[in-house]
């Protein structure tokens, strides 16, 4: 049989999803803190193919190896630092992060491969979120707000998590709201003098800085938030003191999509599904010749 | 199959909301005391298609499952309270407030029964009037016949501002209104207690309502208005960022033209390769549907 057309059309698919992704990183060109998805592909599983010799006995002879498709494998997300944008908002806030492992240097996608081809992923600052059932997210979009509570919350009213793990409260010890703070670079909370702000249990506030080990074991959960599938969570920690990471204050991390290379990209998925699509034809036309041609008299 | 189409009309319809905003801040650009709405976009839910097992290859680098993103919506749409310039207008009825506060105001409507009903508003802008009353006095209104909120000596809301006839209002720095007697300069000024004045302590909880005014989100109690604006008049206004009122001087609209344009030229841009991308995957149904041509 014709095992091409089989391929051909899982090539379509697959452009299909790149496309797709493709598509979603346009979309999100304007989304603090998004970060780029990359989908990359893996061919089919090779298969051995060889000749069978009919009627001079079971021998055959190899031919060689060959693969039957491709399939979309995994869409990747390129953890690259976004620009800053300034926006004098007070609850803004952007994360600016350079994390160093001791014996990596990273390459300009925050890779680093040794000597024996073993890779490490540069480790990424995230903000820390309690979404509606109590669970930590992680994000970076930092564009928090006040619910009626004094609770410092995302755009879809999730709590931000401070140091001590709780929400924080802007309400000072004697119930009073906090109206005014300036956050330092470490994520912690001062008054208009400098000095830290405490919250009603006693404990200065703070914004808890997430470290993951290994961006690419982060799950991309839409609104924003990224969380870690269960068995990886010790991947994912408090920032050291010793880390590059810097809260700023008053500014948004936006997109780091690259219009002008998804435009190409868009481009390029749009002529490999065409060409796909040729390749069918072609075999169908093939096919035609077998069904209609072979064998007129 | 048609994602990527459903994608970007999601994010086109978004993008066309954002624009909706941007014409809504230009268009104001001259209204006195406007405050400039900001919008910020946030990715669509992301679906995982499932992955089995074996899909747990060599090289690989995320967990099982293919993200599928579906686009971004707008979210979090708040009010920029910035500071706007301030301009000299002369009218003894003109008021700017520098720092973050707000005048209030009593909405009269009618309810069903015929009888007059008052909702708190509160607004920014300081244009207000000298309006006749039934005694042949004054009172102090805004532009659209609203009373503005006064407060006595013992830190009671009146309203309205009531200045006898033949008297004109000097008003300080923080709301004091005196009086001083047009036909007489020898007389003493009359007190008629100050202009209330409340600051913004939450002001991502205020709710727009219209003709530049301001009121509470629906479902808050007392307790927790308190804490979204505070009244300032008297001891509470001290300190570093204090509440001070400016009689004569009219704030402008804090919109920054080119802040708008600049905003307005990537929204642009975006809604063109959103759209650009619904070609493209329009083109790649065209190919599908013509396989067998």
């Amino acid at each position: 049989m014709l095992r091409g057309l089989y391929t051909a059309a899982s090539g379509m698919i697959a452009e299909q999803r790149r496309h797709d992704t493709i598509t979603n990183n346009i979309a999100n060109i304007n989304s603090p803190g998004f970060k780029q998805g990359n989908a990359l592909m893996r061919s089919f599983p090779e298969m051995l193919i060889s000749t069978i010799r009919g009627g001079q006995g079971a021998s055959t002879a190899p031919l060689g190896k060959l693969n039957t498709g491709v399939f979309s494998e995994e869409n990747i997300s390129l953890h690259t630092q976004g620009d800053l944008q300034e926006t004098q908002n007070p609850f803004d806030f952007a994360l600016v992060s350079n994390i160093q492992v001791p014996g990596a240097t990273f390459n300009a996608n925050g890779v680093y491969v040794n000597a024996n081809g073993e890779r490490t992923y540069q480790p990424q600052a995230l903000f820390t979120v309690l979404n509606s059932n109590g669970e930590q997210r992680y994000s970076l979009n930092g564009k928090f707000s006040v619910d009626t509570a004094g609770q410092l919350v995302n755009a879809n009213g999730e709590q931000v998590v401070g140091r001590d793990g709780q929400p924080i409260r802007l309400v000072d010890a004697a119930g009073q709201p906090i109206r005014t703070f300036k956050v330092t670079d470490k994520g912690e909370f001062m008054d208009s003098s400098g000095k830290p702000l405490i919250n009603g249990a006693g404990q200065p506030i703070g914004l808890m800085i997430s470290r993951a080990e290994n961006p690419n074991l982060l799950l991309r959960e839409g609104d924003g938030l990224y969380r870690i599938n269960p068995g990886d969570e010790a991947t994912v920690t408090q920032v050291a003191a010793g880390d590059q990471v810097e809260v700023r204050q008053g500014f948004v991390e936006r997109s780091n999509v690259d219009s002008a290379q998804s435009m190409v990209d868009m481009m390029s998925a749009l002529r490999a599904y065409e060409a796909n699509q040729k390749v069918i034809q072609f075999y169908d036309k093939s096919m035609d010749k077998a069904a209609n041609e072979v064998g007129r008299v | 199959m048609n994602n990527s189409m459903i994608n970007s009309s999601v994010s086109m319809h978004s993008l066309q909301q954002k624009l909706d905003i941007l014409s809504n801040n230009i268009a104001n650009v001259n209204t006195n005391g406007f405050k400039k709405k900001d919008a910020s976009f946030e990715d669509v839910l992301t679906n995982v298609k499932g992955q089995p097992e074996g899909f747990r290859q060599q090289g690989r680098m995320s967990p099982l499952g293919f993200n599928q993103g579906w686009g971004s919506r707008l979210v979090q749409i708040t009010t920029n309270l910035s500071q706007g310039p301030i301009q000299t207008t002369s009218n003894p009825t003109d008021f700017a407030i520098q720092g973050d506060g707000l005048f209030e105001v009593a909405v009269s409507n009618v309810d069903a029964n015929g009888n007059p009903t008052f909702q708190t508003a509160w607004t920014r802008n300081g244009a207000f009037n000298l309006s006749p009353d039934a005694n042949g006095d004054t009172v102090l209104t805004t532009k659209d016949g609203y009373f503005v909120s006064g407060v006595d000596e013992n830190g009671d809301t009146v309203r309205p501002i009531v200045i006898p006839k033949g008297y004109r209002p000097v008003v300080d720095q923080n709301g004091a209104i005196k009086a001083y007697n047009e036909q007489d300069p020898t007389e003493a000024p009359m007190n008629l207690g100050s202009i209330k004045l409340v600051r913004v302590v939450r002001p991502q909880l205020l709710r727009d309502m219209g003709d530049n005014l301001y009121t509470m989100p629906a479902g808050i109690t007392p307790a927790e208005q308190a804490n979204v604006l505070q009244t300032v008049n008297g001891a509470a206004n001290n300190g570093t960022d204090r509440v001070s009122l400016m009689q004569g001087y009219l704030e402008q609209s804090n919109v920054n033209l080119s802040d708008e344009m600049t905003d307005l030229v990537t929204v642009q841009r975006a809604l063109q390769l959103n759209s650009r991308a619904i070609t493209s995957s329009d083109q790649m149904m065209n190919m599908a549907n013509n396989l067998r041509a």
